[in-house]
Formats: C-alpha cells, sequence, structure tokens
C-alpha cells in the first residue's frame, strides 16, 4: 500500500522529469539552431577565402568565432549526455524501487503464510493430543476390560486360601474348645504355618493382579545386558541340580529400558526355566546384538510347553500350575512390549523351551531413545513348534 | 464292618485337605485325601468312601467330571462339591446328575462338620454302606 507522501513523491519527481526534459528539449533545440547557423557562416566565410574574396564585418552579421561553435557543441554534448544520464540514473530508480516493492511485497506475504503455518501447526499439535487423550482412554478400557475378566478368576483364587485360613483357625479353637490342646500341640504349629503360607500366598495372588493392572510410570535408564542377567538370576533361589550357563557376547550395547520391571520380567522366566525342570538341568542365557537390539535367549532343559497351550501362553488365566491365576507370563509380555521389545517363546514337549527376550540398544541422545520405544512397541507372539 | 464312615477330601490346595482332615478326624471321621480328579477316581476304586467332598477347580479333569467317574465306580457314595466361584451351568448340571449339595468357599469347621454329620453322621439317614 502506498503512502500520501510516497503519492507525492513519485508525482513530483515525475513532473520534475518532464520539465527537465522539456527544458533540455527546448535548449538543445535553440542552441543546435545557433550552432547550425554559425557553421553555414562559417562555411560560406570560408568558400568565400577560398575564393579570394574578402568579406569585410558588417553590421548584418557578425563572423562567429570557431570557439564559439566548439562551445556550442560542447554545450549541446553536455545536455544530450546529460539527458541520457539523467534518463538512465531515472530508469535505474524506477526498477530498484520497483524490485524494493517487489520485495517487500513477498517478505508480507512470506510473514502472513508463515502466521497461517503456525497457527495450522498448533491445531495439529490440540488434535494430536486430542487422539494421544483417545488412544489412552481406548487402552485403559481395554485394559479395564481385561481386569473385569480378570477379577473373577482373582476371587476365585483368592477364596482358595481364606478357605484354609478359615479351617484352619477353627482347627486350632477346636482344639482350645476340647480341652485336646496339649495332645494336638505338634499339629497346632504346622497348623499354623500353613495358615502363614495361605496369606502369603492370597497376597501374591493380590500382587500378581496389581502388576497387571497398574500403568507403570518408571523412567527408563541405560543398563548393561550382563548386569541385567545378573541381577535376575541373583534373586532367584535356584535349586542344586539346577545349572546355569551365560554365553554374553563381549561388549554389547547397553539396553534402553525400566530396570526393575524388566529384571523381573527375566527373573520370572528363568524361574520358569527353572520349575519346567524339577529333576535338575541346565538353564542357557545366551545374549548378543542384533540390528539395534538385544536378543537374550533363556533355555532350559524342562518338560517343555504343549502345544496346545502354547498360543496362549502369554495370556492371563492360562497356567499349568496347580495354584495361581497364571498372570507371569502375561505380567512378563507387557512389561518387555511396553518398553519396547518383545518375547517369544519355542518350545517342544519333552524337549524344553527357549523364551527369546528382545530389548532396545541405548541409543546416543535419551529423546531418540523415547521416540524409538515409543514407535516400535511390538506385540509378543508365541511360536509353536 | 467299620464303624467309622470313611470321607475323601478332594482338593489340590494343600491346606485346605490338611485342615479338612484334621478337623473331621477329631470328629471321629476316617479321611481320605486326594490331590486330583484321577486320584479321587483310584481311592474310590480301591476303598470304600461314603462321602466324597470334591473341589470344582482343579487341574486336570475338573470336580464334576471327576464325579461323574466316580458315580460310576461307586453309585452309591455321596458327593458334595466345594467351590469358590458360581461356575454357571457346571454346577447345575452337577446337581442335576446327583451332586448332594454344594458349598461355598471359605467356609469354616462348623458348616463342614454340619454338612457331614447330615450325611453320614451318627442322626444321619444314610445307610452305611457294606464292603465289597
Amino acid at each position: 500500500m502506498k503512502s500520501l507522501r510516497e503519492n507525492l513523491l513519485v508525482q513530483f519527481s515525475v513532473t520534475s522529469f518532464a520539465i527537465i526534459v522539456v527544458i533540455a528539449l527546448v535548449i538543445s533545440f535553440v542552441i543546435s539552431a545557433q550552432l547550425e547557423r554559425n557553421i553555414e557562416l562559417l562555411t560560406a566565410h570560408g568558400s568565400a577565402m577560398m575564393a579570394g574574396m574578402m568579406i569585410e564585418p558588417s553590421a548584418s552579421y557578425s563572423i562567429p568565432s570557431l570557439t564559439n561553435a566548439v562551445g556550442e557543441l560542447r554545450l549541446m554534448t553536455f545536455l544530450a549526455m546529460g539527458s541520457g544520464f539523467l534518463f538512465l540514473y531515472l530508469g535505474l530508480v524506477y526498477i530498484v524501487r520497483r524490485g524494493w516493492q517487489t520485495i517487500k511485497r513477498q517478505q508480507t506475504a512470506l510473514r502472513q503464510a508463515n502466521r497461517r503455518m503456525d497457527a495450522a501447526n498448533s491445531q495439529l499439535k490440540m488434535a494430536n493430543d486430542d487422539l494421544r487423550d483417545t488412544q489412552e482412554k481406548l487402552v485403559r478400557s481395554e485394559r479395564l476390560a481385561a481386569i473385569g475378566e480378570l477379577s473373577a478368576a482373582v476371587a476365585h483364587e483368592l477364596r482358595n486360601p481364606l478357605g484354609g485360613l478359615s479351617l484352619g483357625a477353627d482347627f486350632v479353637k477346636m482344639k482350645i474348645v476340647s480341652g485336646g490342646f496339649a495332645d494336638a500341640s505338634p499339629l497346632l504349629v504346622p497348623t499354623l504355618s500353613q495358615m502363614g503360607s495361605d496369606v502369603l500366598r492370597a497376597n501374591s495372588i493380590i500382587t500378581d493382579l496389581l502388576a497387571y493392572a497398574r500403568v507403570e510410570t518408571i523412567e527408563p535408564s541405560s543398563i548393561d545386558v550382563e548386569s541385567l542377567i545378573d541381577q535376575a538370576v541373583s534373586h532367584i533361589e535356584l535349586s542344586e541340580d539346577v545349572v546355569v550357563v551365560k554365553e554374553i557376547q563381549k561388549g554389547m550395547r547397553p539396553v534402553y529400558v525400566q530396570v526393575d520391571p524388566i529384571v523381573r520380567a527375566t527373573m520370572n522366566v528363568i524361574q520358569n526355566a527353572s520349575d519346567a525342570m524339577p529333576n535338575g538341568g541346565t538353564i542357557t542365557i545366551r545374549a548378543n546384538n542384533r540390528s539395534d537390539m538385544a536378543h537374550i535367549e533363556i533355555s532350559d532343559t524342562g518338560t517343555g510347553i504343549p502345544a496346545d497351550l502354547i498360543e496362549s501362553i502369554f495370556e492371563p488365566l492360562v497356567s499349568t500350575k496347580t495354584k495361581g491365576i497364571g498372570l507371569g507370563l502375561p505380567i512378563v509380555r507387557e512389561a518387555i512390549t511396553r518398553n519396547g521389545g518383545s518375547v517369544v517363546v519355542i518350545s517342544e514337549e519333552r524337549k524344553g523351551a527357549t523364551f527369546t527376550i528382545k530389548l532396545p540398544v541405548a541409543l546416543a541422545s535419551e529423546a531418540m531413545n523415547d521416540q524409538y520405544v515409543e514407535i516400535f512397541s511390538d506385540a509378543a507372539v508365541a511360536v509353536a513348534v | 464292618m467299620d464303624l467309622k464312615p470313611t470321607v475323601l477330601v478332594v482338593d489340590d490346595q494343600d491346606s485346605l485337605r490338611m485342615f479338612l482332615r484334621l478337623i473331621l478326624e477329631h470328629e471321629g471321621y476316617d479321611v481320605l485325601e486326594a490331590e486330583s480328579g484321577y486320584q479321587a477316581i483310584d481311592l474310590v476304586d480301591k476303598n470304600t468312601v461314603e462321602l466324597v467332598m470334591m473341589d470344582v477347580q482343579m487341574p486336570g479333569i475338573n470336580g464334576v467330571e471327576a464325579f461323574r467317574e466316580i458315580k460310576k465306580v461307586s453309585p452309591d457314595s455321596v458327593t458334595v462339591m466345594m467351590t469358590g466361584f458360581a461356575v454357571g451351568n457346571l454346577l447345575e448340571e452337577a446337581v442335576r446328575d446327583g451332586v448332594h449339595a454344594v458349598m461355598y468357599k471359605p467356609f469354616g469347621a462348623v458348616e463342614a462338620i454340619d454338612m457331614v454329620d447330615s450325611i453320614v453322621g451318627p442322626t444321619s439317614f444314610t445307610p452305611q454302606l457294606s464292603r465289597n
């Protein structure tokens, strides 16, 4: 948008330019006419001299000096060149102004586009946040549905130890009331111990459920793979006839995970391996780097997993044990996939099983690590052989 | 003939078996224990059992299936189911097939004794089984 001042300036320049041009033209016309006359006179005089005539100066005309003519010529040239340069200068000014105006216009357009992009960007951000909220709600409602299913199983499971406690307390009471306290005392200590373990069992059922239902908000960090495995192994009580063999690749890159849940998950898998070998055996733990993941293989020489069970072994409520509601492996899978890894099992009945846990390797920057975990949260797959 | 009726307690939970046995023995009954449906069928086959107290949820075959097998082996024995959770149709079917009663866990000694007394106790009307 041109300001009033700019408009006046333009009008003034154009007008003054026009006036100058007109004046220059007029002056050059007058002078060229004069020049022409002087040259004619010089020529006439020259021809007369050549013809040998002498021309007396008179009042009607004067012999113009050559200097006059030259002077006039010089003036003409000056005017011509001056006008030319003036033209050029004004032309350049005009071009530069136009160029400058274009640039300014483009700048304004760019600024507007930028502002529009910022607005679009913040809208996108809001939409993204909304989507995230919805996704979290969906995940949570899925969990709640799963929890509803679990609650039924948990309720049933909890009633077992409670049943034991109830009968145990009644038995002690009966013995005291009937006065047979003295002769029943060898039974009372085992009774009370058994009641104690029933309490512990009830508690472990509740702990399992909580672990499965809770949204973990522990911060992940870098941890050495060997250290992770050692921590897991050290927290398990293995029977004497179970041997643990470690084959860990030298110079493995550390992994980026929530340390406690992953250690617990690894413990669970190793414990399962041990439980599968009631008569002893070997647990082999192999670890190496493949592409951007750390592979940890835990193999046992135990009873293996039957083919009809292996498809659903990571689902809750599936258990080969008489006690418990089968939340161990689902919790393992949940912890590992939440950290951007995966867990797979291969097994053949009576030949043992191999669990392969893949965990993301720590990358250069924290931010990259978090992004990676977000993108690559996989589902676990169970493979039957 | 045996004066003391024999009760078979079938449950995969150790503490429940242990305490039921202690309580019923205190009341004067003979008690046998089984950890699974299969063990229970085996014991009924080899012994005279007047009353079976059967847990429903067990690994291997469940209590109702075991009950059906036991009925074939020992049709005069009485079975009472024990469960912590109403398993819908399963129990209805069991009762229709001849289960005497269903007890819901957790129950106390008094409830257990009352139930056993009512079936095989001295004042019950269930005839004593003769040995094979």
